[in-house]
């Protein structure tokens, strides 16, 4: 046997079938947004009649080997082994205990290599030989000693390999169709917003970027995407929290939004066969919408009745709704939005980003930017007097700056209203946003301050 | 043979995608700077220090010329800033519409070199140590990174266990492997065409801040408020020739992993190696290790005897020049700048003469404190530098928040004279700086009366004796904390004012002077 014929044959022993199924090999993957990816394989397989083993090496390194499903035409599935006993030169060793191995030294003096075979007796701490009818440790004199191995056994493996055995009514060629589940592929939304300010409006575009950590390419594969929350196990130790939408949504949609759903979720196909290759981040467009209507926002707020040692600074929000009307008129999954504005040399600057969830066409959002340079409100407790043995007086003065050279209207809020909270005075008409809650829209000119007073009553 | 591997070797560094159009470099690149952390840096630990400048974020936006025939192809942007955040990439400027966009990181490495080369043939080298003859052996790879396998006509065998020369040859590097993370996009160009694109990204590792040096007058009443802005670059990209702004003001941000590349090292694994005797055990094989990290940059103006490189690049005469962004405050740098990797460079932007300010000595007083610790009976002020930022008082300038250090003047030399951070002041806004703790002055307070007035309320009278020992006339602010269950003051020598949530009192002494501060306040017990 030549050498090149041996080598062809050790490259059988690792892939006994992959060469069969290169070709004709469909592949479709559906990604969700919590590290969870559904991947159909469908390719044709050369069987033989009867019982046999299949070996499938190609799959995602971080499958999950219980949610496997193969099916054929006329093969009845006996078993699915997932084997993830790994070889490593240490376990190679200690699995050829009581075994023959091959040892090569070479002679430091002359380069001479003397082969000699060996029983290895045990593998603690070191290897122990028997060589002929000497016992050795290997390597004790630290001359250069390869060992050679004769094989590997069956049950070692280069990478954690799913074997599915099966039993055919006839020999020849099937299309199967194999479908698991894996981590390691995920998708979340990138928005990039424009907004005009000059204009009331802004220009949003969606980004579908989906990652792929879980150690495999996918080639050409029909890709598409799942919009929603899905429920996994094993998460949290079973602890799971309520869920909640994104508090950038300040109200909830009843339009119903675009494209494919599946269940209650979203569904997003991409146009094309893509190739998602390991350690790989892709994005593809998939919203674009020009003159949405969109404002800005100045909000302070403060939970408690106290005072501020620094101006704080108001919180700068853009507010936008996704409904048709407004020009949007589409869902929009969770993701990270990020707003750009034109510099005065007209120039796109990002001025800051944040979360949104899940998002129902209809809704409105309000994405808090940053915090405005020039814009800033400073709290005083200007006196706390007892009313009654539960009751208090909160006598309070707000200083609201603005070095803009332009009028704003600050939000502010005033938190911290208990049991039968009421308002005794004020210098500006306020609005009860909830039992514990005041607020005020506060116009403060351009280049000035404006000062807020009130007074409250509340229980506790 | 030596020919052979030669060649091979030159084979796997060849790139290996055909349809792919490479863009070497920028021909322009301009970047925006972004302000992130909490405090300025000098306040930080060296390892918060090299976290701060790392989170600082950049926009960078490249000017780029493609010849592109007509097709598909796939437009590769090499040269990209290190730490790039692919989710906010755009490019524009494309012939016909992008398919898609990819950021790829698994990077060329030992490891992913053999992770990715598993069942390929190659050759394993030996050399022969006292002849040099090299023998050459084909080989399958069985196994690797982690713990190295090949098959060979003889049988299995590990790589790197048996203490003797050997090498791996591969003919080709495995596809999808590069030097560095990469930035592609999918393109289809329908005619073929020369196209300028523009690709802007965010990218971390480089920060900036305002440092500040009030120089004070001897009058004690004025001060030149000089402002530089401190770029940091803590990344291994530079910046060359780049037209560069700052936007001062805070942004809100999520969280974002940059995928800085993933290499990987090998793992020899080999099984349990020792001898029968005692001695020095034979030489282990090398572990290959993940390179070390870069040193940790030491950025700001402040930075004493550091290793790095500062360059101050403006003159006085040189200011950056202030506008607007949304409601920011964006700074453009007079002139385009070179931005080297690992260095911290700046240049001014403020310079005020004449400000106004006040200086005043602060005592805090709690109504909680019964100040009767013997050893803790005298208060050091605070020495506060008031400003209020405003046209009148010579400044009304937007101050970027950082770091403020004062220099007096003694006998015509300059002294240090403490330093501050500095929040984010805009104009009309007051600013408190405190600088230090007074030599001269001092404040011993006493509780002199503490009395039930109902039953669950309580009388605190106060005495402070306030000093003076300078030889000059001092301000003395005396704070009161009205922090407390319906505060309220209710005997005092003057009206008292309401400064910052504080009851605040002003007590000016003559050079030499003491005096006896009383008041009373009563709170809920």
């Amino acid at each position: 046997m030549n050498r090149r014929a041996l080598l062809a044959t050790a490259g059988l022993l690792l892939a006994p079938l992959s060469a069969a199924w290169a070709q004709d090999r469909e592949v479709s993957v559906t990604i969700y947004n919590s590290d969870l990816a559904l991947v159909e394989d469908a390719r044709p397989l050369d069987l033989k009649a009867g019982r046999q083993k299949l070996e499938f090496k190609d799959v995602s390194a971080a499958i999950r080997p219980e949610t496997v499903s193969l099916s054929a035409p006329g093969v009845t599935i006996l078993e699915q082994n997932f084997d993830y006993d790994l070889l490593t030169p240490d376990k190679l060793m200690e699995k050829a205990v009581g075994q023959q191995v091959k040892i090569v030294r070479t002679n430091p003096g002359d380069g001479k290599e003397t082969t000699e075979v060996a029983t290895v007796l045990a593998a603690n701490e070191g290897v122990v030989l028997k060589i002929g009818d000497r016992i050795e440790v290997l390597r004790d004199d630290g001359v250069p000693t390869r060992v050679i191995f004769d094989k590997v056994p069956e049950t070692l493996r280069a990478r954690p390999t799913l074997s599915v055995s099966v039993e055919a009514a006839s020999a020849g060629q099937r299309q199967a169709k194999l479908s698991y589940l894996t981590s390691g592929l995920s998708w979340k939304a990138d928005y990039v917003a424009l907004f005009d300010e000059a204009k009331n409006a802004l220009d949003l575009q969606g980004w579908i970027t989906l990652s792929n950590t879980s150690g495999t390419p996918f080639e050409n594969a029909k890709t598409q995407l799942v919009a929603g929350d899905v429920n996994q196990l094993n998460q949290n130790n079973g602890y799971r929290p309520p869920r909640r939408a994104s508090p950038a949504m300040v109200s909830a949609g009843t339009e119903s939004g675009t494209g494919e759903r599946v269940a209650d979720y979203y569904v997003y196909p991409l146009p094309e066969r893509t190739t998602i290759a390991s350690n790989q981040n892709k994005q593809v467009g998939f919203l674009s919408a020009q003159g949405v209507a969109a404002k800005k926002v100045y909000e302070a707020r403060q939970d408690w009745f106290q005072s501020q040692a620094e101006p704080e600074k108001a919180v700068v929000a853009i507010q936008f709704s996704n409904a048709r009307l407004a020009g949007l008129g589409s869902q929009l999954p969770a993701g990270t939005l990020r707003v750009y504005m034109r510099d005065a040399a007209g120039d796109p600057k990002f001025v800051g980003e944040n979360a949104i969830g899940h998002t129902p066409a209809g809704s409105e959002l309000s994405i808090k930017t940053g915090e405005a340079f020039d814009v800033s409100s400073q709290a005083t407790l200007v006196a706390e007097t007892k009313v009654s043995k539960t009751r208090s007086r909160y006598e309070m003065r707000y200083l609201l700056r603005n070095a803009k050279d332009q009028p704003v209207t600050v939000e502010l809020r005033q938190g911290g209203l208990w049991r039968d909270g009421e308002v005794k005075a004020e210098s500006l008409k306020s609005r009860r946003i909830d039992a514990r809650t005041l607020g005020w829209s506060v116009p403060v000119p351009a280049n000035g301050e404006t000062v807020l007073t009130f007074t409250v009553e509340t229980g506790w | 043979m030596r020919a052979l591997i030669g060649a091979l070797a030159l084979a796997a560094a060849l790139p290996s995608h055909a349809a792919t159009i490479a863009s070497p470099a920028p021909d322009k690149v301009a970047i925006t700077l972004y302000r992130d952390g909490d405090g300025p840096f000098q306040s930080l630990e060296p390892w918060q220090r090299a976290q701060a400048a790392q989170k600082g974020l950049i926009l960078v936006s490249e000017t780029r010329t493609v010849d592109l025939p007509a097709g598909r192809h796939v437009i590769r942007f090499d040269g990209v800033a290190e730490g790039l955040i692919p989710q906010s990439a755009a490019v524009e400027g494309l012939p016909g519409k992008a398919i898609e966009r990819n950021y790829d990181y698994a990077l060329l490495s030992p490891g992913t070199l053999i992770e990715r080369s598993l069942g390929q043939p190659i050759k394993v080298v030996r050399t022969n140590r006292r002849s040099g003859r090299q023998q050459t052996v084909d080989a399958t790879l069985l196994q690797g990174p982690d713990g190295l396998m090949v098959r060979t006509a003889d049988g299995v065998e590990a790589l790197g266990c048996s203490g003797g020369p050997e090498r791996l040859v591969l003919a080709r590097a495995p596809d999808g492997l590069t030097d560095k993370p990469s930035l592609s996009t999918v393109v289809d160009v329908p005619s073929t065409m020369r196209a300028k694109l523009t690709v802007s990204y965010l990218a971390l590792g480089v920060n900036w801040q305002a440092d500040y040096v009030a120089a004070i007058h001897p009058d004690g009443k004025h001060l030149d408020l000089t402002g530089w802005l401190t770029l940091v670059n803590s990344g291994g990209s530079r910046f060359e020739d780049a037209p560069t702004q700052a936007v001062a003001g805070k942004l809100s941000r999520q969280y974002v992993r940059v995928d800085r590349g993933q290499a990987k090292p090998i793992v020899r694994a080999c099984w349990p190696m020792d001898t029968t005797h005692v001695g020095k055990p034979p030489p282990r094989p090398q572990m290959a290790y993940a390179p070390a990290p870069p040193p940790l940059p030491i950025p700001a103006v402040m930075a004493r005897a550091g290793a790095e490189e500062i360059v101050v690049t403006a003159q006085r005469a040189k200011l950056a020049t202030q506008s607007n962004l949304g409601d920011y405050k964006l700074y453009t740098l007079p002139e385009p700048v070179t931005l080297n990797a690992r260095q911290t460079k700046q240049v001014a932007f403020l310079d005020q003469k004449n400000v106004v300010f006040q200086r005043l000595y602060a005592v805090e007083m709690d109504s909680y404190n019964d100040y009767d610790d013997e050893d803790e009976a005298l208060i050091v002020p605070d020495v506060v530098l008031r400003l209020e930022n405003k046209t009148a008082n010579g400044l009304g300038k937007p101050l970027p928040s950082g770091a403020l250090s004062a220099i007096e003047t003694a006998n015509g030399r300059p002294a240090f004279a403490g330093e501050q951070a500095v929040r984010d002041v805009a104009v009309g806004e007051p600013l408190d700086l405190v600088i230090g703790g007074a030599m001269d002055v001092r404040a011993r307070p006493r509780l002199i009366e503490d009395r039930a007035v109902a039953k669950d309320r309580v009388r605190r009278a106060y005495e402070v004796d306030l000093s003076n020992a300078k030889t000059v006339p001092v301000t003395i602010e005396l704070r009161q904390n009205p922090d407390a269950p319906r505060f309220k003051v209710v005997s005092e020598p003057a009206r008292h004012e309401l400064r910052n949530g504080k009851v605040a009192w002003r007590v000016t002494l003559a050079p030499g002077e003491s005096r006896t501060f009383r008041y009373a306040i009563e709170r809920g017990d």
